[in-house]
């Protein structure tokens, strides 16, 4: 059984996902600044809920930014002394990773995966599947609203698609998008831009189908600088 | 009885394992200290980076070290506070995970109180030789002396203070860094100064001592003006290099377009400076802790925290007290995890155990 942890933002998720079956249980909820509190005890209560000890996990999977650089640190801190005290596999993978993963199969407009930084920042990546396959197309950036909606509409309309915006964007920041950009962008359902961790499990399982995995003493957060320009 | 304890508090990734709260079986410690240097302090953003990045390299040696596997180990603890909040939360997130992990007890400790336990230890080389001095005796008298704290503390037994004094503004080594800073010494000061300190002459300078009578308080910030305004005296602004500095990276003399301007630069004496300022700092230090001895009738005296490292504060005290003191090791006196082990073994014998919904406590208080 692999679990996976993401604690990027206020917004915190878990999942207990079993190889070649699925998710078997998942919790997500807005945990603000009590990460460390809360984390481990419904970790806990999660996995007692499957009657699963520690002992039978195989892997940690967990979300590595961008986001809370506090957030972030307390996932990644939690995953690596887990990998390492139980000699299992962990593997990271990028927040936003999770977010557009979850979007990206599921419509033909590029995605637009964006999460809250606080003080109006957001981290932000565009993604796009062709063919069978989806890709990252941007670097992880912090921007405004504004700055963000002015890339996604130039990259949109060079590849001529619409963009889906999915994340931790509140009715005003949504309303700024498609001011910007009009019946160009979208917006998801606000449940839908959840960061949940059943996906991050599979990306961690993805990883290590390709034969992939993080050294508990080298895995890092991405620290993202605000940047005028993305 | 062994203990794995986690310090992160500050610019120290440390973890240790000892044995019965004594015997010290590993305690590595990472150093930022070059990380920091240029800034002349710690950047809590920087420390916490670098945490999370060595936390396990650091776990990973101890355990070799001490050549232990899991199921030897007893209990889990960790420094939740005081502390720098960002570098607390690794530390605390990772002990948890362990915890949680391999179902051991988790004990948070109090920083101060780690401070105070390093004198409990048994350095590794005294062990081997069969050198084991009995525990501390109650009721005695701790001074810690440290970046962020000085404070003499009555203790009865464990886990029983009471604080007799402390700074009403720096610290003992925050004053340490702050006068390296005005005589160009570079960081951390407390080593800096003693070491520009030798052969100089620490009764040239006659630098204030706040005596702040009728209590065990001290108070440093007018020795630190003091020490600034006499180098002012020199014709040197602080925080700029001081001439010697000057005259090392530039070599041969040309003429100084200083000799024009009214103000003369005499050449600084610094040995001479730090001497005196660490003679004044010392002093407060020394003459409290042996009236407050005296007054509460203690048995010992214990000295820890980074200034606990230095030779002249030793000394003086040795001179001084007429009962038994000790110090522990240099290596002891900074920031480490084995003293974080030896606080939490009362904790463990007492089953003051945390869940794992232990939280950080960046101001956490133990009196
Ligand atoms: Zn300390």
């Amino acid at each position: 059984m692999i679990l996976a942890l993401d604690t990027s933002t206020e917004y915190a998720s878990i999942a207990l996902y079993l190889p070649g079956q699925g998710v078997v249980a998942e919790q997500t909820w807005r945990s603000g600044r009590e990460q460390t509190t809360q984390l481990l005890p419904t970790v806990e209560s999660l996995m007692s809920l499957l009657a699963v000890d520690t002992g039978g996990l195989a892997g940690v999977a967990v979300a590595t930014g961008p986001g809370s650089y506090s957030g972030v640190r307390i996932g990644i801190s939690t995953a690596k002394s887990l990998a390492f005290s139980l000699g299992i596999k962990l593997w990271g993978v990028p927040s936003l990773d999770v977010l557009a993963y979850s979007q990206v199969a599921v419509t033909a407009a590029q995605v637009c995966a964006v999460l809250s930084l606080g003080r109006g920042r957001y981290g932000w990546a565009l993604y796009r599947t062709r063919g069978a396959r989806w890709q990252r197309l941007t670097d992880y950036a912090n921007n405004t609203i504004p700055e963000i909606a002015a890339q996604a509409a130039e990259v949109g309309t060079e590849a001529r698609i619409a963009t889906m915006f999915c994340g931790e964007l509140d009715a005003a920041a949504a309303s700024e998008v498609t001011g910007i950009m009009g019946n160009s962008a979208s917006i998801a359902p606000a449940a839908a831009g959840l960061r949940r961790a059943g996906y991050l499990a599979e990306l961690a399982l993805q990883r290590s189908d390709r034969g992939e995995a993080d050294d508990p003493a080298t895995l890092q957060a991405i620290y993202l600088q605000p940047k005028a320009e993305a | 009885m062994n203990i794995l304890a986690i310090e992160t508090s500050c610019d120290e990734t440390s973890v240790a394992l000892v044995r019965n709260g004594r015997y010290i079986l590993a305690n590595v410690i990472a150093s930022q200290i070059p990380l920091h240097q240029k800034y002349g302090g710690v950047v809590p953003e920087l420390a916490s980076r670098q945490h999370v990045v060595t936390i396990v390299p650091v776990l990973e040696e101890a355990m070799n070290r001490a050549q232990l596997d899991w199921p030897q180990v007893d209990a889990i603890a960790v420094t939740k506070g005081p502390g720098l909040s960002p570098a607390l939360l690794v530390g605390v997130n990772a002990a948890k995970a362990l915890a949680f992990a391999r179902h051991k007890p988790l004990l948070g400790v109090n920083h101060m109180e780690g401070h105070i336990y390093s004198n409990w230890l048994i350095p590794e080389a005294a062990a081997a030789a069969g050198d084991t001095p009995q525990e501390p005796q109650f009721p005695l008298l701790n001074l810690i002396v440290s970046g962020g704290h000085t404070e003499l503390v009555l203790m009865t037994g464990h886990g029983q203070y009471r604080m007799l004094g402390k700074t009403i503004d720096d610290a003992a080594g925050e004053a340490f860094d702050k006068a390296a800073r005005i005589l160009g010494l570079g960081y951390p000061g407390g080593p800096a100064v003693q070491r520009a300190s030798e052969g100089g002459d620490p009764t040239r300078f006659q630098f204030p001592r706040a005596w702040l009578k009728g209590t065990y308080d001290f108070s440093f910030s007018g020795l630190k003006t003091a020490l600034l305004r006499k180098v002012q005296e020199y014709g040197v602004v602080a925080s700029k290099p001081v001439p010697w500095q000057k005259q090392e990276s530039e070599g041969a003399a040309s003429p100084s377009p200083a000799a024009a301007v009214p103000i003369v630069e005499r050449e600084l004496p610094v040995a001479d400076l730090a001497a005196s300022f660490q003679a004044a700092l010392v002093d407060a230090l020394v003459e409290k802790t042996v009236a407050a001895a005296a007054e509460y009738g203690v048995r010992e005296v214990l000295v820890a925290g980074g200034v606990a490292a230095n030779a002249l504060l030793r000394s003086r005290l040795k001179e001084r007290l007429p009962i038994p003191f000790r110090y522990p090791p240099i290596v002891l006196c900074t920031d480490n995890a084995a003293m974080i082990a030896a606080a939490a073994h009362y904790r463990y014998e007492h089953a003051l155990q945390h869940d794992l919904s232990m939280d950080i406590e960046p101001s956490a208080r133990y009196v």
